[in-house]
């Protein structure tokens, strides 16, 4: 071993007290950091997922404007064409109709937004058939029943077996009227769906509506294949005569939120660092203080500066790595046992939901080796970092002044 | 080989004044002085005439008011701090009164280090610094850390690590003081065996007149300046 390391090791056994507390936190701080960032990731992608396989898909097609007033009339011309496209590139696609109207259970009534759905492509593409609170999602052949959001199930009093009136106005101009036997509750996806979604078949809602096959909007998922700006491009030959968007773009607020999680977690980390800086900071003057007539001997002797500020940054040093192998060790395990048990955030009363997008409430960790390579670099740069300060007092002592203190 | 060769240090009117106006000290005033190869050279002088100041200037350790000060030839009141810590790392070997050694490293760890400064290969460090240590009858302690050792057994391993790397000239800033008189007296025998054997050029202070009695050469300092130069045998 060469003798710099020698030293510092030997240095930090000299007062065990002092390097066992600075060592304990900062594996400390590792450990939480490990654990921080496999949860952050965890969350964003878990987020992402819930955005992309849930009921919104990584993109979307609709016909121009239809977004801004999602009038019965601005359908997706010759949707065939798009759902082709998916079909070639082996993308997963919903096809999706919508009207509003009014849903009625006995004397209660409420706004409602209806989608006609093609209950087996939807299964193919998405996951939100799962996401039934109670009842059951329907399968092709089913007809006359709907699933409903949970809000508008709660404020229309209805249960499984309610009859709900719908009333709506039609394409052609007439009164659509139709009772619909509720079949399914769903679970919280999102704040829209929930307050108001009605879903039925395709072709319940082509009779509800006299809407005639049209089509409102594509969902698109590749299941991870591909980027959402990827599957986008797919679709670019078509770019003229619909308007494609990605998740991001149709979430842009979440999107960016998502985006800057990641870089709020480094700078998140930063200040974590600093900290422990200090704290290290502290630990070496003290050390260097206690040593300070051993420094000024060495330098009597003819050692050069270099090789005080490398004895005491080889201190720091040591103390780092002892403390990223054991932060490490114990970040895994934290990792560990958030995966296995996680964190129930719903417990905690807190409403898992932004930009009207539900987030799944349980918190567990998703580990990348980066984030232990990224956590053990920046514990021992910034333990170095802060025994330079201390380091460099040392090696500029004057030999005989330091000799003489006591 | 003319009689300049052998002179290892020389001092020209060194002066190292401290503070100035009322509490101006002369801690070394006008001293002219040559020390040659193989001598044996006590300065002696009771506490505050200038003993420490003196060597620490000579050393480089400390800079001079006014005066040179040579070193084999070489005028070393002109070196910067670098050049200097390169001169004692070469040349000078040191014993102080106390903090002599590293209390991390063991005694052999100890006498090593200059070596390691210095640049030696491992394994002739080790015939090297085993050899030092044999020959001051501590080679049972290597493995020891100065806080096993006694004061006179920490005070051989400074010398050990003193005179391994051949130096020039071995300073040493009254290396019997924290001594008792018996350990002291063999200290000083010792060293008075290797200047006598080896030819190691000594240049100590000291205080105490049993010690000063081995010397060959007893430079007495008063008040900063030199008041007697004697040459024993
Ligand atoms: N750093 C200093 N500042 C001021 N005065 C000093 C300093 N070092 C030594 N002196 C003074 O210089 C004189 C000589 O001191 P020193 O060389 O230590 O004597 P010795 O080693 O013979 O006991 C003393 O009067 C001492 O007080
Ligand atoms: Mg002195």
């Amino acid at each position: 071993m060469p003798l710099t390391f020698k030293i510092a090791t030997r240095n930090l056994l000299r007062n065990k007290k002092r390097t066992l507390i600075t060592l304990s936190a900062l594996v400390f701080n590792c450990a939480m950091l490990i654990a921080l960032f496999a949860m952050m990731r965890y969350w964003i992608e878990q987020s992402i997922t819930n955005i992309t396989s849930l009921a919104i898909g990584q993109v979307q097609i609709h016909a121009p404007e239809y977004r801004e007033d999602r009038s019965l009339y601005k359908s997706i011309d010759n949707p065939e064409e798009y759902l082709a496209i998916a079909k070639k590139e082996n993308i997963s696609a919903s096809p999706r109709s919508y009207g509003y109207g009014l849903a009625s259970i006995d004397t209660k009534s409420a706004g409602a937004q209806y989608w006609g759905i093609d209950p087996l492509k939807e299964r193919q593409t998405f996951r939100f058939a799962e996401y039934i609170l109670e009842g059951d999602f329907f399968n092709d052949k089913i007809q006359s029943q709907v699933v409903i959001g949970r809000k508008l199930a709660r404020s229309l009093n209805a249960n499984i077996g309610s009859e709900l009136i719908a009333v709506v106005q039609a394409a052609d101009g007439s009164m659509g009227n139709e009772i619909y036997r509720v079949g399914g509750i769903l679970q919280t996806i999102s704040e829209e769906m929930d307050r108001s979604a009605v879903i039925m078949h395709q072709k319940d809602f082509e009779e509800l509506f006299s809407s005639a096959g049209r089509i409102h909007e594509i969902a698109l998922n590749s299941k991870n294949k591909l980027t959402s700006t990827q599957v986008a491009e797919e679709f670019n030959v078509a770019a003229k005569k619909v308007e494609i968007k990605t998740w991001e773009q149709l979430l842009p607020t979440l999107a960016d939120m998502l985006r800057v999680s990641r870089s709020a977690m480094y700078v998140f980390s930063f200040i974590f660092f600093i900290a422990v800086g200090f704290g290290v900071l502290n630990t070496m003057l003290m050390a260097t203080h206690d040593r300070i007539r051993e420094y000024g001997m060495l330098k009597a002797l003819g050692t050069k500066p270099w090789r005080i500020i490398m004895d005491v940054c080889s201190e720091a040093f040591v103390l780092s790595a002892c403390a990223a192998i054991l932060g490490s060790l114990a970040g895994v395990f934290l990792c560990f046992l958030l995966d296995t048990y996680g964190i129930d955030l719903s417990s905690m009363g807190g409403s898992m939901r932004m930009s009207g997008i539900a987030f799944d409430p349980v918190l567990r960790s998703d580990l990348k080796p980066v984030d232990i390579v990224f956590t053990v670099i920046a514990t021992s740069a910034c333990c170095v970092l802060a025994s330079l300060f201390p380091a460099i007092k040392a090696a500029r002592l004057s030999p005989i002044k330091a000799m003489q203190k006591h | 080989m003319t009689a300049n060769t052998t002179t290892i240090i020389e001092t020209r009117a060194a002066c190292k004044f401290f503070g100035e106006g009322e509490s101006l000290v002369k801690a070394v005033n006008d001293v002219d002085l040559r020390i040659e190869t193989g001598e044996f050279t006590a300065i002696a002088g009771p506490s505050g005439s200038g003993k420490s100041t003196l060597l620490n200037i000579i050393s480089g350790l400390d800079h001079v008011t006014s005066g040179k000060i040579f070193m084999n030839g070489a005028e070393v009141t002109q070196y910067t701090d670098k050049e200097l810590a390169n001169l004692r790392l070469k040349h000078i070997g040191f014993v102080f009164q106390n903090f002599n050694l590293l209390p991390v490293l063991t005694a052999y760890e100890n006498a090593e280090y200059i070596l390691m400064l210095r640049g030696m290969p491992e394994n002739e460090r080790r015939d090297k610094v085993m050899a030092v240590l044999d020959k001051l009858g501590i080679a049972d302690k290597a493995k020891n850390f100065p806080s096993q050792l006694s004061g006179g057994q920490q005070q051989r391993v400074a010398i050990a690590r003193a005179i391994a790397a051949n130096p020039t000239v071995v300073l040493a800033d009254e290396p019997t003081a924290n001594l008792d008189s018996k350990t002291a007296a063999s200290l000083v025998e010792m060293m008075a065996e290797l200047n006598e054997k080896e030819g190691i050029t000594f240049l100590f202070s000291s205080h105490d007149p049993r010690i000063l009695d081995c010397s060959k050469r007893v430079l007495v300092l008063t008040d900063g300046a030199i008041s007697d130069d004697q040459k024993n045998n």
